[in-house]
């Protein structure tokens, strides 16, 4: 076959002739920019454009581009082309990147069709295209931009992508200098920050840029980030979690700028000095009366020098004494507007690596096929047909399943359908989802084995002594987190005995503990090179029984004669679960005849997350409880005298991991809906009642009067309009007003959310606004439709995306962010507008029609949209 | 003759089980799973098929009779 891709003449073995165009594009071509999410149409993040038109290339068999005019993110171009890139670049669109070559795509062929297109004519076209950060609000308002540019006749400039950095791994003196493994300044000016924070779309990269450029007094277009890994030197890791006492490297519990404020602050600050010194050194004279600004070293003299002419000198001199960071009353980046995303260029031009693009000499593709029930195994295979397939090496049984290897990615996946595999059910957990909802309430009801993690004066009499009372029981559901790049690894044994793995990862070291294990060697054999994420949320904290290890265990088979990608298909990825746990609460509060809250006794049941954890469950499951079912009910920010809370691990074959907001995304559905009941049962104002609770939070009640206000709590609505709110104190100190309108079908929409928040320093609030925004979308998506479904006999029915719905962008409310500016430390903000949403969204609904829904997803119960 | 059945799903889409075959309007055939869904609400950008749309949209799927 001929296919004419990017302008030029690509011959593709007639093999290919029913292969999706999208893995021809991938495996056979190599270009890699246009991206895998979902395989069955989706997604739209395999969109590339054929005779103009936005197209799916996983649907489309690669014999029907011929004759056509292919064009991937890497061959197009031109005046629409450019607007849309520059509008996503100064839009700060961006945050994981993986599906923005297919919306930029998707944005060209509508602004091709419809120069001026409007809102409504925006979210139709772009509803196609799914983006689990949710940037749909800043996609909505750079098309728009991008119209407007055309339309003014300007001409935009090309984006360029910067070439890549070498991630290099340190030599044991390197690792011993104080600025060395985290900041290095190259001769040519470039300065390049080793982050120990992945970046997996939560802009981690440009908070460190920023920092380090204040500090620096560096200009912050000269400042590169990289993920950084293997930082274990005599001294510990230097990258570890810096707010976890460096114990081990992990990126999570939105604790990364929080960690970077104090350790990279100081490098920076540090690096500086030394160049301060150097140049000192250089002209002879005192360190202080250099002077330092944008990257330029002076000298009363009139000398001066750019950082990178005494970098090297700098280098060789110790750091000084003493060395602090800026006064605050100094920033000049640190709190302002305007800082673009370091990681965009690349990531709008598809030149972004994530795991799914890397590639090696002589490597192979594998895929897994994984039992349709959790716990199931193996107990007869068949793969002949599968290796009769062309292209298919080897098939593998691995501990997780049953391994495919290939030349591609069609290849395997082809002769993963042929396989024939009967599955052995004695482990397996049978029970459907409503069974095992039944379990976890029947639980909840004996007690029986309820541990109490926190008890307080004497509930049990202040509840009988109350004068309102509220009894509530509420569920949630299995959730997934199906970032749009399915969860992947690489592997490869270098002739020097070192296993390198290539990860998105959020724990490095897990990685090399999971690889070495498999592998049989020591920890330290394992090198690992983080890719950035397309999308985790919690997802790639996992140790053990991932791509990682199932990468291994298939290079391991093969004799380690070739480096090894895995890909996740995404029936396979929500088939291994690492579920958000399904969650069960029961809340028994009462207030007093002056409606004070005098009682609360709250009892969880959940599987537990962090036992998953190695370390962290050291210090997070204790006596019993699970801190990651308990926060948020065991911690919240209402003082109450008497207050009981009892928690029940359940016990199931299905694999639970942290999930973005982990146990607050439940336990603040609970708390927060019942706090707005017992408002009702007791006749008081929800925010009266929050603000008297809040008296020693004085940060969460400034967040809640604040949400008030602007939101216009109190005031009239017109009719069939109501507002429900929530506060809490998780991560940040914030609130949530949600306002919602009822159709003349009794459905649901969401019309506005207003979301106030103190998150301590604002380091770059455009950064934080779209953090709070994904954030709340992610909330809503979930709250609304989401839930992981197992059917009779524990098969797993949730696979792919037409059963496991999320925010599109034709159903993305009005939201507005009121930011408190703060002289507090800054702490993380990726999470924290997550768990407010569906409470809010609960007591809008219980406001406007008198129905309680203490079930998730609400759609069970009354459609939303 | 080999069943084929069509079952319009709770406010989702027509679920089709049985030998069909899918023709498109320029004559070729399309490659579809067994069983399939086909959309039903109009908001499927993944058209013949459902791509979960109706559940986050203002679609009512009640049957008329």
């Amino acid at each position: 076959m001929k296919l004419s891709i990017n302008g030029a003449d690509v011959e593709v073995d007639d093999r290919h002739a029913k292969t999706p165009l999208l893995w021809v594009l991938r495996d056979v071509v190599g270009l890699h920019g246009t991206k895998y999410g979902c395989g069955a149409g989706f997604c739209a993040a395999c969109t590339v454009l054929i005779d103009g038109r936005n197209t799916k290339s996983c649907q489309t068999a690669t014999e029907r581009a011929v004759g056509k005019v292919v064009t991937t993110v890497e061959g197009a171009a031109g005046p629409a082309v450019d607007a849309v890139r520059n509008a996503w670049y100064q839009g700060n669109v961006v945050q994981c990147g993986y599906c923005q070559p297919g919306q930029t795509l998707a944005a060209v062929a509508l602004l091709e069709a419809d120069p001026a297109p409007d809102d409504a004519k925006i979210d139709t076209w772009m509803s196609g295209n799914l983006c689990r950060c949710a940037t749909y609000p800043r996609i909505r308002a750079a098309i728009h931009a991008a119209a407007h540019t055309l339309t003014n006749g300007a001409e935009p400039v090309p984006l360029v992508a910067p070439d890549e950095i070498d991630d290099r791994r340190l030599t044991p003196e390197e690792l011993l200098d104080p600025v060395h493994p985290y900041i290095r300044i190259r001769p040519d000016g470039t300065i390049i920050a080793y982050s120990s924070q992945v970046e997996m779309g939560q802009g981690i990269h440009t908070g460190l840029a920023t920092i380090v450029a204040e500090e620096l007094d560096a200009d912050f277009a000269s400042v590169r980030v990289v993920n950084a890994a293997n930082g274990r030197g005599p001294n510990g890791d230097v990258y570890g979690n810096p707010d976890l006492g460096s114990a081990f490297q992990l990126t999570g519990a939105s604790n990364s700028m929080k960690g970077l404020w104090v350790r990279y602050r100081l490098a920076a600050a540090q690096a500086r000095a030394r160049l301060a010194a150097a140049a000192a050194e250089a002209w002879e004279v005192p360190a202080d009366q250099v002077e330092v600004n944008n990257g330029v070293l002076r000298h009363g003299s009139g000398r001066q020098a750019r950082f990178g002419e005494l970098a090297a000198r700098a280098e060789q001199l110790p750091v000084p004494d003493g060395v602090r960071p800026k006064d605050a009353a100094d920033y000049k980046l640190i709190g302002r507007e305007g800082r673009l995303r370091v990681d965009a260029v690349p990531k709008i031009l598809g030149t972004t690596h994530y795991t799914i693009d890397q590639s090696l000499p002589g490597m192979l593709t594998a895929v897994v096929l994984h039992p349709p029930r959790f716990g199931a195994t193996v107990a007869s295979l068949d793969d002949q047909a599968a290796l009769a397939e062309p292209g298919v090496t080897a098939v593998v049984p691995i501990e997780e399943g049953v391994a495919v290897v290939a030349e591609t990615l069609a290849d395997a996946q082809r002769g993963l359908r042929a396989l024939v595999v009967a599955w052995d059910d004695t482990n397996a957990e049978r029970r459907s989802s409503v069974e095992l909802l039944a379990e976890h309430i029947r639980l909840l009801e004996s007690g029986e084995s309820a541990v109490t993690a926190r008890d307080d004066g004497d509930v049990d009499r202040a509840l009988t002594g109350a004068a309102s009372t509220v009894d509530a029981t509420y569920t949630l559901p299995y959730l997934s987190h199906a970032p749009m790049e399915p969860n992947n690894a690489a592997c490869r044994m270098r002739e020097d005995g070192v296993l390198e793995v290539w990860v998105g990862t959020e724990a490095p070291e897990y990685v090399k503990m999971n690889a070495s294990s498999i592998a049989g060697i020591d920890k330290e054999q394992v090198e690992v090179h983080i890719t950035f994420a397309g999308g985790s949320f919690g997802l790639h904290s996992s140790a053990e029984h991932d791509p990682t290890a199932e990468a291994v265990q298939v290079a391991r088979a093969l004799g380690w004669k070739h480096p090894i990608k895995l890909q996740s298909l995404r029936e396979e990825e929500f088939k291994v679960g690492r579920y958000r746990a399904m969650a069960v609460h029961r809340v028994r509060a009462g207030a007093d005849a002056d409606g004070r809250l005098t009682a609360w006794h709250q009892q969880i049941v959940a599987a537990p997350t962090s036992v998953n954890l190695p370390f962290v469950r050291d210090v997070m499951f204790t006596n019993g409880v699970d801190f990651f079912t308990t926060t948020g009910a065991v911690d919240p920010p209402y003082a109450v005298e008497n207050f009981r809370l009892e928690s029940t691990n359940f016990e199931s074959p299905i694999p639970t991991m942290v999930w973005r907001s982990v146990g607050n995304s439940h336990t603040e559905f609970a708390r927060e809906s019942a706090i707005d009941e017992l408002a009702i049962a007791s006749g008081r104002d929800p925010v009266d009642l929050r603000r008297e609770l809040l008296a020693e939070s004085p940060r969460t009640l400034r967040a809640l009067e604040l949400a008030a206000e602007s939101s216009g709590w109190g005031s009239a609505l017109p009719a069939g309009r109501a507002r429900g709110i929530t506060s809490s104190g998780f991560l940040g100190s914030s609130a949530n007003v949600t306002e919602i309108s009822l159709d003349d079908r009794g459905r649901v929409h969401v019309d506005r959310i207003v979301f106030a928040l103190d998150c301590g320093r604002n380091v770059n609030p455009d950064l934080i606004r779209a953090q709070v925004e994904g954030g709340l979308l992610w909330g809503l998506s979930a709250a609304a439709w989401g839930e992981v479904v197992l059917g009779d006999g524990g098969d797993i029915v949730t696979q792919n995306f037409d059963t496991y719905p999320v925010m599109r962008m034709r159903s993305v409310p009005r939201i507005e962010i009121h930011l408190i500016d703060s002289t507090e430390p800054p702490s993380g903000v990726g999470e924290v507008s997550v768990p407010s949403v569906a409470p809010a969204l609960a007591n809008a609904i219980a406001a406007l029609t008198g129905t309680r829904i203490r079930r998730l997803p609400f759609s069970k119960t009354i459609k939303v949209y | 003759m080999p069943e084929v059945n069509i079952t319009p799903s709770e406010n989702g889409p027509y679920i089709v089980s049985g030998p069909v075959t899918l023709t498109a309007p320029d004559g070729h055939v399309i490659e579809h799973p067994d069983p399939m869904a086909m959309c039903r609400c109009g908001g499927s950008s993944n058209k013949p098929f459902c791509d979960g749309t109706h559940a986050t949209i203002d679609f009512d799927g009640t049957l008329a009779n």
